[in-house]
């Protein structure tokens, strides 16, 4: 007992340097920008003026701010669910092909590697309505009649934004469940075996159990990042066409900083903050019950 | 006997639903590496032709993008800036993440809680959100306008992540190992860096492949709060090719292949990690 | 050839002296007519290099922040700090581009962390000049340009390049092969596109409607056309509430817009502005409407490809036209100008920029029309020059309806909102009545905002 009351004082040794970064960048700011959103600040000028509740008073009548919830809302429940159906069934078809494992594995894991810009950028072109390779090719296979404006079609485009989104992150959760799968020991495995179960068996009593782990990882991951996606909307469509690709993180960017409206920009941005934590919390609530620890 | 048995498996037999498997895994593969097959041929046509015939092969090894690459930016320094700073920020953040999330998951307590969740919510912040502000802090750092102020907020950046991914798999590691050790006189410090962080070994390979990725990928920082008048790094080199009213598409692309090459050879390398069994070995003792 | 174009800015050069009139302009609209001064600034700015003597008292550095991005630009700057350097041994420009595509912020940033270039392109104008940022440019530089925008009868920058002058392009085979020719007046001008349409070997005219700011230059026209030619201060209006967004001119301008798309490519909201050098050059549209800036893509695409050009008339039947001086340009940085010699190395480097033989590169090398009284004589093509005649020539030329300043100047983003809404109308998601509404209720809560005529938003 005497070693665990040593670590108990070390422990926070051991997380002081990361809890000292972590609060002078990132809370630190944040604390700081979120008094802006108390005021009518340009980012400018050097009068800043306080004007209390009136930017939240906004928020909550404006129709813009709406419109962006539920775009973010659909864009995020989108790509959680397939971005980790697709990382997990790609994981476990890595797990278990039977020849070119490590090609298959840097294959799905090649979209990761380009920067979010170059693949907003990559299908901004492919999607093109005149000269775009899936327009293309449909034409030359005889489905001329099935071409559409993927991006400029309102009701398609948050699902072809979704669509690069999947495509670009599946292979960075499917190396988490893949690290996760690897680590399942063998002599589990091999114990049930010898005890008679099934492939399915060993898969839900065993697998499962010890991936939920990865599973709370990934899904935590991916529904923030969802939240927060900026690069392929900014390069591929700038919100539109219309306001149907507005999501919150976009109209914080476009009014706090292109209109000259930070502290209603910040506003936003305080209250994307509250929903992600909130939904956050939801999701860990909920899943880190679940974990199991050997 | 010291040496284990080797048992060898012998050559199964090919089952057919191992081929259907295989099938479905190269259509899966093509659909994933085109885009990207894309941009490769793409840096070998001129921009007229990328817009004109965006599905024809090349006609030709044509490299003039890429000397236009070199000549109109500055783009050999762009790569050694993108190589420092993921390279060190990474070095960094596996000396300070894993130690921290040891603290908080073999120290369980209403306190250490509170710190993980504190570190979650740092995930959640918009970048845009606290963006000016934290240039001003760096400048009364001293840290704006060279390589130390983006590194300094990669590293903070990266600890909402790193911790959520080392206190999920630190619950896969047997406390035994740990309390052996303990017993044998290693010091908290001892046991953490002797024996639980090697055999967080593919922990650590995820994370450096996500997040240095982060990092090598990154535009806003580094345009930025980098130094000025100097090329900055590769992606913000890239981005300045598209302009407001013209784009060259074809020197995106030649920037966007010679982007993609290292982390490439990188993710190769450390996929030696995800071998099964290293582990597993380890756990046996 | 020469010889036209020298007669042409010399015709210019003295039409310009000629409406020369006897004071600026007080009231805060900006003026298409200018206070044009004498020629003789210019002259002494040619012959500065000749000095020997020194115009700061000590060694003196400059930053210098511009937009890079589009062709050319980097190379052009980079020429021209370059000869300054050079001629000016003890001072020296530093200069940083940044990024077009996200230049506020770029700006922004140097400006929160205490960076603030000495000298810059600026482009938001009217923030940083209530943020009291700018530094007023001096009689000299002013007198250099034919117009300027002022703010509160201050000068603050020193405009680039003429307000890109958006026209029609056209495929000149396909006219002459097909017997049509430049229409002299709007009905013409529907005709002529029905005659394409029916012909159907091409679409009429490609339109860039992915790109918010290509969609602006076709909204300007009709919005030109219908509210501006009969209230030119419709937005004062706006704001100080006797007139809405559901007036008729308004719904005028829609109507046209909903003709003019009419014979708009199919996905034209999936077309960049960028891409529509393709349709022309492959015989995919036969016109496009767009800025001066497509010149050199359509020779870079086809250098073989023959064009031509004509501004739209308007159903009234003046020739209105983008044109003259916008809001942005080249300014100094107040801080910076508190420092004697920088002041001076800073006028110094304007006025040398702007010098004919200077100002030639950069106008030539990214096809801006020139705004000084002493035009350079550039070598361009002579569809370029047929857009700087008809910049002269013009009924009307004014800057975009959001590059306006003083109780014209539109609340934030309204423009984009504009926009985004009327291709909700163009795609047939909203009809023209909703959308009016919408405009009215975005515009109301703007207002609470920013509203220069009751003073709000702008301390």
């Amino acid at each position: 007992m005497q070693k665990r009351r040593k670590f108990d004082k070390t422990a926070f040794v051991f997380i002081a340097p990361a809890f000292i970064f972590f609060t002078l960048f990132i809370i630190v700011p944040t604390v700081s920008s979120a008094y802006y959103s108390f005021t009518s600040w340009d980012g400018v000028s050097p009068n800043v003026k306080f004007i209390g509740l009136a930017n939240y008073k906004e928020i909550f009548t404006s129709a813009r701010f709406g419109n962006a919830l539920k775009n973010t809302i659909i864009l995020t429940v989108f790509i959680s669910i397939f971005e980790n159906a697709f990382a997990l069934a790609l994981a476990l078809i890595v797990d278990n092909v039977r020849w070119g494992k490590n090609f298959f594995r840097s294959a799905f894991y090649v979209p990761v590697l380009v920067s979010g810009i170059v693949s907003g950028f990559i299908w901004k072109i492919m999607y093109n309505y005149n000269f775009g390779t899936i327009n293309t090719i449909l034409k030359d296979i005889g489905m001329g009649d099935f071409r559409q404006d993927w991006l400029g079609n309102n009701k398609l485009t948050l699902l072809m934004i979704g669509v690069v989104l999947v495509w670009k992150g599946a292979g960075y959760y499917m190396i988490i469940y893949l690290a996760s799968l690897q680590s399942v020991s063998p002599d589990l495995i091999e114990a049930a075996q010898i005890d008679g179960a099934s492939p399915w068996q060993r898969f839900k009593s065993i697998t499962v159990p010890l991936i939920s782990g990865a599973f709370t990882i990934n899904f935590t991951l991916s529904l923030i990042n969802g939240l927060k996606v900026f690069d392929q909307i900014n390069v591929m469509t700038d919100g539109g066409p219309g306001f149907t690709s507005e999501t919150l993180v976009y109209l914080l960017y476009k009014v706090g900083f292109n209109e000259g409206r930070q502290g209603f920009g910040t506003a936003v941005g305080i209250m994307l903050l509250f929903i992600i934590i909130i939904l956050n919390t939801l999701q860990q609530k909920f899943l880190r019950s679940r974990e199991v620890q050997m | 006997m010291s040496k284990e048995k080797v048992i060898r498996k012998p050559v199964e037999k090919i089952k057919p639903g191992q081929i259907v498997l295989f099938a479905v895994t190269i259509l899966l593969a093509i659909l994933f590496l085109y885009p990207v097959f894309f941009a490769l041929i793409s840096a070998f046509k001129s921009n007229g032709d990328i817009l004109k015939n965006p599905i024809a092969l090349p006609t030709s090894f044509y490299t003039q993008n890429f000397k236009d690459l070199f000549a109109q930016s500055d783009f050999a320094t762009a790569i050694r800036h993108s190589i420092f700073l993921t390279v060190v920020s990474e070095l960094l953040i596996v000396c300070i993440v894993p130690m921290a999330a040891y603290g908080i998951e073999r120290r369980k307590s209403k306190t250490t809680s509170l710190i993980y969740t504190y570190f979650l919510a740092g995930m959640m912040i918009p970048f845009h959100l606290y963006m000016f502000p934290l240039f001003k802090e760096m400048k009364m750092f001293h840290i704006f306008g060279n390589m130390v102020g983006p590194i300094v907020c990669y590293i903070s950046g990266s600890i909402a992540f790193g911790t959520l991914l080392y206190c999920s798999f630190l619950k896969g590691i047997p406390l035994e190992i740990e309390e052996a050790a303990q017993i044998d006189g290693c010091t908290p410090f001892q046991t953490f860096w002797k024996v639980t962080f090697p055999l967080l070994g593919p922990c650590t390979g995820s994370m450096v492949i996500l997040n240095g990725l982060g990092i090598w990928n990154d535009y806003l920082m580094p345009y930025l709060a980098l130094p000025s008048g100097k090329a900055k790094t590769i992606t913000v080199e890239i981005a300045s090719f598209v302009g407001q009213y013209t784009a060259r598409w074809d020197i995106v692309f030649a920037g966007t292949v010679i982007s993609i090459v290292p982390a490439l050879i990188i993710f190769c390398m450390f996929q030696k990690y995800f071998v099964k069994g290293i582990t597993a070995g380890a756990a046996k003792g | 050839m020469r010889k036209k174009l020298l007669a042409s800015v010399l015709v210019a050069a003295m039409a310009a002296t000629m409406l020369a009139g006897c004071g600026s302009t007080d009231d805060n609209t900006t003026g298409s007519t200018a206070p044009a001064a004498s020629t003789t600034e210019s002259a002494a700015v040619t012959t500065v290099a000749a000095e020997a003597e020194s115009i700061v008292s000590a060694p003196t550095e400059l930053t210098f922040i511009f937009a890079d991005g589009d062709e050319g630009a980097k190379a052009s700057m980079n020429e021209i700090v370059n000869r300054f350097n050079a001629a000016y041994p003890d001072i020296t420009v530093t200069i940083e581009p940044g990024n077009g595509g996200a230049y506020s912020e770029f700006i922004k940033t140097k400006d929160s962390v205490g960076e603030f270039p000495d000298v810059m392109e600026m482009r938001d104008t009217a923030m940083y000049v209530r943020a009291g940022k700018l530094e007023p440019l001096s009689e000299e530089i002013t007198s250099l340009f034919r117009t300027t925008t002022e703010f509160n009868g201050q000068v603050y920058t020193a405009p680039l390049s003429g307000e890109n002058t958006q026209g029609i392009i056209y495929n000149k085979k396909y006219f002459d092969d097909n017997g049509l020719t430049e229409p002299t007046t709007y009905e013409e001008f529907m005709t002529l596109c029905q005659t394409i349409k029916d012909k159907g070997d091409m679409a009429p005219i490609v339109v860039g409607g992915q790109d918010i700011w290509h969609m602006g230059f076709l909204f300007h026209k009709a919005y030109n056309d219908q509210v501006l030619s009969k209230d030119s201060d419709f937005i004062e209006h706006c704001y100080d509430g006797t007139k809405d967004f559901s007036d008729e001119t308004m719904k005028a301008t829609f109507q046209e817009l909903k003709d003019i798309f009419q014979y708009a490519q199919d996905g034209w909201t999936s077309t960049p502005d960028a891409q529509i050098t393709t349709f022309l050059v492959n015989d995919m549209a036969a016109m496009m409407y767009s800025g001066t800036h497509m010149f050199s893509q359509i020779d870079a695409a086809d250098p073989d490809f023959e064009y031509g050009w004509f501004a739209i008339p308007s159903p009234d039947g003046k020739t209105r036209l983008v044109g003259g001086a916008g809001v942005g340009g080249l300014a100094i940085s107040a801080e910076a100008a508190k420092d004697p010699d920088k002041k001076a190395a800073a006028e110094a480097f304007i006025k040398f920029f702007f010098a004919p033989e200077n100002y030639k590169v950069y106008c030539e090398t990214l096809n801006f029309i020139p705004t000084t009284v002493d035009e350079p004589q550039m070598d361009v093509s002579p569809v370029f020059q047929e857009v700087i005649d008809a910049n002269a020539s013009a009924d009307d030329l004014a800057p975009m309806w959001n590059g306006r300043v003083g109780n014209n100047e539109l609340p934030p983003d309204f423009r984009n909102f504009t926009y985004k809404t009327l291709t909700e109308v163009l795609q047939g998601t909203r009809d023209i009545d909703s959308a009016c509404d919408e405009l009215n209720k975005t515009w109301q809560v703007s207002i609470q905002s920013f509203n220069p005529v009751t003073g709000v938003g702008i301390e």
